[in-house]
């Protein structure tokens, strides 16, 4: 009985899943403002653990344990960065459902276009955001694969292409309600599991949290501050926060959620209530402890690795558990993802950019084709992903995000920011994203002399968009009053 | 015309966070955080110091929202009912 239970877990996991994401589909009308923005219906539970589960992916689940192991306390920053991350929703988010609701937005490239009124900004945002995508749709489908061998013991690619086709018909079929509501189910499971683990394993091998920790301190005291074993130096962990704070709001997967909530109120509900979603890294963190005493490896196995322990007895439930965990935390990721990154396809390259008319229901019809295609471009990824560095195309996605952020906040509260500001920052923002990512991967010594001190890449991208946002807008003729107290006022 | 835009006391709630950021990162937290000990609940200073700030932010934002001091009007704007909705301008 005990060797089928993993198999159980994860296929009874997968067929709930499915049939709760169809079933969303069921309600709505089924237009564009349903498929996307869930009718703007959300209330706060859907809310919370849309926002939270949407954001806890698969790397967060493997990777932070791993980072504890090879890097020590550098893992910390995860949570750091989350405690502001935030914050900015809470202050342009009421204003964000507002203007969504009142003018019909359902993506972020489509409110920053039509503050600016161009089309140009609207298609470079919606182009730029599908590419970012991609890695990170990549990873999840690798961390899925990952668990699906260990669990069904399937190869990773099959196992990915079996979670996927569940994720791409829940979200073909219930849109933003079927990622919604299995949203809900993937975030209660990530934080029952995660929080049994990281207090039963500690315990169990150590004598709990405490007695773990005291053997930290005697035998690996390196692990508990900077620099740690990496080394990471104060400039690399400071940046670190800093670049993930910057660019945590700005992802438009989850900025388009502000356009979900029912209120605007309960948008800045959302962003009080994130950190109770961030407390569930603090298992992960000890978990990770827990393999650094045991000797575990440093890489993304290492979660599997120390729940699978002998002295922890028959584990094979618990195997079973965490599998269930990761799927949870990769499909929660992916299919927000998949469907943002369709819709925005869509409504930003397609409407928005090129300025090809659709109907309602020809956009909700290109949409659903959309998410097929981008998971099988993924999955077409997926099979070159060993011959090509997922790594470094994570550094150039999260770049991305971060040219949002000056644009975004000039849109909603600089009343002198012009179109003309706005393409060209834009453009300056992402053609130096590009240019230092090609120069680091492709002319390392090309690279060095362009940033000398190696800042990250979205910051220089940041900060070249935003001397060029504001010098030109200033040299502009400033734009229509009315046009910007609509948005602005 | 009612007023929804940041109050007072909601922007010098930005600075605030802004401290709370300045406090996470190098020099002040390798100088103020990065340390074993004291202990706190068992867990070390270094990850206890995190989890500090993280609490003191969620209880700043819960009030700004409770007393409804950060853009708290909830609804439409007065010149909304002369927007055509669905159509950007």
């Amino acid at each position: 009985m005990n060797e089928w239970l993993p198999q159980l877990v994860v296929i009874g996991y997968l067929v709930i899943a499915l049939l709760l994401g169809i079933a969303a589909g069921r309600v709505g009308k089924g237009d564009v403002a349903d498929y996307v923005a869930g009718e703007r219906a959300f209330g706060p539970v859907v809310m919370y653990f849309v926002v939270g589960a949407t954001i806890f992916s698969a790397y967060a689940l493997l990777g932070t344990p791993q980072r504890v192991v090879a890097k020590g306390s550098d893992a910390f920053y995860i949570i750091a960065y989350g405690a502001v991350g935030f914050v900015p929703v809470f202050y342009f988010g009421a204003k964000v459902r507002r203007l969504g609701d009142r003018f019909g937005f359902v993506t972020h490239a489509e409110l920053v276009g039509a503050r600016f009124g161009s089309r140009l900004v609207t298609g470079t945002m919606g182009v730029a955001t599908v590419l970012a995508f991609l890695p990170y749709l990549v990873i999840q489908l690798k961390g899925a694969g990952v668990v699906m061998h260990a669990s069904l013991g399937v190869s990773n690619s099959v196992g990915a292409f079996i979670v996927y086709a569940v994720v791409v018909a829940y979200v073909v079929v219930g849109g933003v309600r079927g990622v919604a509501w299995t949203n809900v189910l993937q975030g209660a499971a990530m934080l029952i599991i995660v929080w049994w683990l990281g207090l039963w394993v500690p315990d169990a091998l150590f004598g709990g949290v405490g007695p773990m920790f005291d053997r930290v301190i005697a035998e690996r005291p390196d692990t508990l501050t900077l620099p740690g074993p990496g080394p990471t130096t104060d400039w690399q962990y400071s940046s670190e926060i800093l670049v993930s704070i910057l660019g945590f709001s700005m992802w438009p997967q989850v900025f388009m959620k502000c356009f979900t909530a029912r209120s605007a109120r309960l948008v800045q509900l959302t962003a009080v209530l994130y950190p109770t979603f961030l407390f569930f890294l603090v298992p992960l963190l000890l978990l990770g402890y827990c393999a650094v005493l045991a000797g575990g490896p440093a890489d993304d196995s290492v979660l599997l690795w120390i729940v699978s322990r002998p002295e922890l007895g028959d584990t094979t439930l618990v195997v079973a558990f965490v599998a269930f965990a990761v799927l949870a935390a990769s499909m929660s990721t992916g299919d927000a993802l998949l469907h943002a990154g369709a819709s925005i396809a869509v409504r930003d390259v397609v409407c928005g950019g090129l300025g090809r008319p659709l109907d309602d229901a020809s956009q909700t019809r290109w949409m659903k084709i959309g998410v097929v295609v981008l998971a099988l471009v993924t999955f077409g990824l997926l099979g070159i992903a060993d011959s090509i560095s997922i790594v470094d195309l994570l550094l150039l996605a999260y770049a991305v995000p971060i040219q949002f952020l000056p644009l975004t906040l000039a849109a909603l509260y600089w009343r002198r920011a012009t179109p003309a500001g706005a393409e060209a920052g834009l453009l300056a923002g992402l053609g130096t994203v590009l240019v230092l990512f090609v120069c680091k991967v492709a002319m390392p010594w090309l690279y060095v002399i362009l940033n000398p001190s190696d800042v990250q890449i979205g910051v220089m991208g940041g900060a070249a968009h935003l001397f060029v946002l504001i010098t030109v807008s200033l040299v502009t003729p400033p734009m229509d009053p009315a046009t910007v107290r609509k948005f602005v006022g | 015309m009612k007023r929804r835009t940041t109050g007072a006391i909601g922007r010098w709630a930005l600075l605030y966070f802004a401290g709370s950021t300045v406090m996470l990162i190098a020099p002040v937290y390798t100088a103020l955080g990065s340390h074993i000990e004291p202990r706190v609940l068992g867990l070390p200073w270094s990850l206890a110091y995190v989890l500090a700030v993280v609490l003191a932010n969620a209880t700043v934002l819960a009030i700004l929202h409770a007393a409804r001091l950060v853009d708290a009007d909830d609804t439409p704007d007065e010149d909304d009912a002369s927007a055509e909705a669905g159509t950007p301008p």
